[in-house]
């Protein structure tokens, strides 16, 4: 019943030499324009929206044959539906950026040498992909994609109610920097210190998956999240009370730590916390490097796409502008 | 009915065979010992030479192991190039009896700890070959899991160690290094 023929998804830049039919069960995603430098677009998958089986089916379909044997390795149906859905959210919004012009299915991915997955850019034939760079998260409820062009990006959301198993205090000794410690330490109220916990946590985990060193290449130690009252606004009409921005301190002899980077902290559909981490555009000028754009879009691919900014689904805590 | 399963060659370089004994096991074996199997090791040649298997020897030369399994009651490991004299190690032995007794407790400690932090979908068993990445942990579940077994262990992981870490038996192993480490 949704099987047609489509002879506009072609894989144009990777063959054009032969125009093949792609026999596809799925219509056509809308393209989307691309962020522009200090923009990064965030897509989120709600999992338990997804009721229809023969849907998942069709976007197993859109798999490597890599991915669909990791799928099957996977235990249990929800992580197995997770992990589907976690690819196809990646294939299909990159392919939104191409114009559309690249089949979701064709996306091709490596990771760098420190594990950090990428696109990778196939050249040949006369169009040039734009240079996206992208960045997943995903918690059992939610799965998110944060795309760029040219700048590194990372990207964690978490629950809000989420309860670490571990008393907070100890996995902040253990893991977080002395300054940080002494901030969750001075919130005595339990539901205040988790919330101040998740938001250091998620916060810290985009930084370092935009650095794309891996965990141990940036020790969570070894920089500090703070969150810095303003005391003048960029924009009059915000009240200057609840203006805080977020900074990142590094220890001076860390080569590897760099601290020119940009983030902002926003709560996702009344259930997430989702963090944002990108490289700062060092030519912009230096009041204009404090915000970050971001546009946020909920999606069942090839079935509905809701731009959520300037709804109560996003709510800016920090950061952006 | 022979069953032949995938076929892993294992090159092992200058493995003493006390080393053997102390966990630093490639999986197919451990599988094997762990199966109550007898191995049978077949030796390249060395230019050390090589005489007996017991406390004193010393194997200089790289060890070559292919496993084949022909039933479930045996393997034998053979090298590429089939020259000598096959030496066998029978798991029955006391000292690797103590030894995987050790480890075995240590794997149930680590499982009991990681069933607690996860919450995995009913059905699901959680074993010693399990990926946590299949298991469902993120980032922050196995940052608990390492403090908690950090904490039952009285041990410290490195980041560089634990991200190597890809299942419960690669922990367990951690785990068990971490703590023979500790108490040298």
């Amino acid at each position: 019943m949704r099987r047609w023929l489509r002879w506009d998804m072609l894989p144009l830049p990777f063959n054009l030499v032969s125009r093949h039919l792609v026999v596809s069960s799925l219509p056509s995603l809308p393209p989307a324009p691309l962020p522009s430098r200090r923009e990064a677009h965030l897509w989120y998958i709600v999992p338990n929206e997804l009721e229809d089986a023969s849907l998942l089916q069709d976007y197993r379909e859109l798999l490597s044959p890599c991915e669909k044997e990791n799928v099957l390795s996977i235990k249990g149906e929800a992580l197995k539906k997770c992990a589907i859905l976690s690819r196809v959210l990646v294939r299909t919004t990159l392919s939104r950026y191409t114009d559309c012009k690249v089949n979701p299915r064709l996306f091709k991915f490596r990771k760098n040498r420190f594990g950090k997955p990428e696109v990778e850019h196939q050249n040949g034939g006369l169009w040039v992909p734009p240079s996206l760079q992208f960045n997943i998260s995903h918690t059992s409820s939610m799965i998110a994609c944060g795309v760029t062009v040219d700048v590194p990006i990372g990207i964690d959301i978490e629950e809000k109610r989420r309860k670490p198993v571990n008393n907070l205090l100890s996995l902040a000794h253990r893991y977080f920097s002395p300054y940080e410690v002494q901030y969750l330490a001075s919130f005595m109220d339990p539901e205040n210190r988790q919330s101040e916990f998740l938001r250091l946590w998620t916060l810290k985990e985009a930084y370092v998956k935009a650095l794309g060193r891996g965990f141990s290449g940036a020790p969570f130690r070894d920089f500090t999240i703070r969150f810095e009252k303003s005391t003048d606004s960029v924009v009059p009409e915000r009240p200057k009370s609840e203006e805080f921005r977020i900074m990142i301190d590094t220890a001076s002899d860390s080569e590897n730590l760099t601290a020119n980077w940009q983030f902002a902290l926003v709560e996702l559909s009344g259930s997430h916390l989702a963090a944002i981490c990108m490289e700062k555009d060092e030519n912009m000028p230096g009041t204009e490097q404090e915000f970050l754009k971001l546009k946020v879009w909920k999606t069942l691919p090839f079935v509905e796409d809701k731009c959520m900014s300037e709804t109560d689904a996003v709510i800016n805590i920090s950061g952006l502008s | 009915m022979r069953q032949q399963l995938s076929i892993r060659v294992v090159h092992l370089q200058c493995m003493h065979p006390r080393s053997l004994l102390h966990g630093a096991l490639p999986s197919s074996l451990r599988f094997a010992l762990a199966a109550g199997l007898s191995l049978t090791l077949l030796h390249l040649p060395s230019t050390h030479g090589f005489s007996r298997w017991d406390d004193d020897l010393d194997l200089l030369s790289p060890v070559a192991l292919a496993a084949e399994f022909s039933s479930l009651k045996s393997i034998s490991f053979s090298s590429i190039r089939k020259s000598f004299p096959a030496i066998q190690l029978r798991p029955a032995s006391s000292r690797l009896r103590i030894c995987c007794a050790a480890k075995s407790e240590t794997l149930e400690k680590v499982l009991k700890i990681v069933k607690k932090q996860l919450a995995v979908p009913e059905g699901t068993a959680v074993t010693a070959e399990s990926k946590f990445s299949e298991l469902g942990a993120d980032s922050l579940d196995t940052v608990e899991i390492v403090m908690g077994l950090e904490e039952a262990f009285g041990i410290s992981v490195e980041e560089e160690s634990a991200q190597r870490i890809v299942t419960v038996q690669d922990a367990a192993d951690l785990i068990q290094e971490l703590v023979e480490a500790k108490s040298c």
